[in-house]
């Protein structure tokens, strides 16, 4: 008769730490900004578990004393919690305001993205992280008036550049510049008429704020 | 995976021994033991899970954590804010310039936390006055701080205690 004689596995233990539980996406992980503006980042959370997450924690550590992140726009954005399978679409997620004057020197700055999330309404078990850049230029050699990239220049994109990945880029960069001044002349010129254009939600699908 | 049994035999491993598994939860691990005396013993096998974390990797990245408790004399709520860099790189210079219940404002304004080891964290006790709210009400606990070239911020949903 057979039997079945036990053996025993040494199995590997986990490394330590928060597991990752979302799947998030900035779209793109990549701004460009100037001393004194804000830049925004947008993304989506997935929920790709079989649990329901509750999003109790937005998180920015970034790596210029002259950039300060807000992660305030998760918690404004983002639902209390995820059900299994959900994506809010995407949503606006952290900004971060650049100081003027910008000491750290032109570059491209690395930060995280970490949300903090858990299981019930106060926990904050799992870590998730995404990278970012922001990259920061100045005014200098810009022809035209830039006053409106001191306002937004996250609206300077036009979508087949950010589709290509186009925009991060000195040389682009410039361009973008007075292209948007050139947009904003016109927008001056035109006055009232555009007026409303240019109130709409920039990608025309803010997502409702749920209250749960 | 390392399997062991008390008979001799041969463990086949899925994924093969030695492979290097990508980042990521709940991998499957698997080995099939097949007794060389197999008209004594069956075969066996077994299968467990792994989780897989990235590597630390190279620079700081600050994590807040906070634990709220109500000071049942002055009615102040005390904050436990811990943070941990789960970078790869120490963070020099960690401090708290700001902790927020609301508008309510902790004290003392400014902490030195010091240097913090990658892997390493470091915890201070802030007091909010209990204008932050009642007990039982819902907040925003918001955190900054900075440390030697960067900053850290966090914003947290809360239950005031």
């Amino acid at each position: 008769m057979k039997y079945l004689r036990s053996f025993a596995l040494l199995a590997l233990a986990a490394l330590s730490g928060h597991a990752s539980t979302l799947l998030m996406v900035l779209a793109p992980a990549q701004q460009i900004g100037i001393p004194g503006a804000q830049v925004l980042f947008q993304g989506t959370i997935y929920n790709p578990t079989d649990i329901t997450v509750y999003l109790t924690s937005g998180q920015v550590s970034i790596a210029s004393p002259d950039l300060l992140g807000d992660p305030t726009p998760l918690l404004i954005n983002a639902p209390l919690f995820l059900d299994p399978g959900e994506d809010p679409g995407l949503i606006d997620l952290f900004t971060v305001q650049i100081a003027d004057p910008f000491l750290s020197g032109n570059g491209i700055y690395a930060g995280t993205l970490n949300v903090l999330s858990g299981a019930a309404p106060d926990g904050r078990e799992f870590l998730d992280s995404v990278d970012f850049g922001v990259q920061v230029g100045t005014r200098t050699g810009l022809s035209g008036p830039y006053r409106i990239a001191d306002r937004d220049w996250s609206g300077l994109e036009t979508p087949w550049c950010k589709a290509l990945a186009l925009c991060w880029t000195p040389v682009d960069c410039e361009w973008r510049l007075v292209a948007g001044a050139y947009r904003e002349v016109i927008h001056n010129a035109l006055g009232a008429l555009l007026i409303r254009r240019w109130t709409l939600p920039k990608n025309g699908r803010r997502p409702l704020q749920r209250t749960r | 995976m390392n399997a062991t049994a008390p008979i001799p035999g041969t463990m086949l491993y899925t994924p093969g021994a030695g492979t290097v598994l990508p980042a990521g939860a709940g991998q499957t691990l698997r080995v099939d033991f097949t007794p060389l005396d197999s008209a004594n013993h069956s075969a066996a096998s077994k299968t467990v899970t792994i989780d897989v974390n990235s590597a630390p990797k190279p620079g700081v990245n600050l994590i807040v954590t906070s634990l709220l408790r109500r000071d049942g004399t002055t009615g102040e709520a005390i904050v436990v804010v811990t943070v941990a860099n789960t970078g790869g790189t120490a963070a020099a210079g960690v401090k708290l310039t700001s902790v927020k219940i609301g508008t309510a404002t902790g004290t003392p304004g400014t902490i030195q936390l010091g240097a913090i080891a990658a892997g390493g964290q470091a915890s201070a006790e802030v007091r909010i006055p209990s204008a932050a709210g009642a007990p039982g009400s819902p907040g925003v606990l918001t955190i900054s701080g900075t440390y030697t070239g960067g900053t850290f911020n966090s914003a947290t949903r809360v239950v005031l205690p």
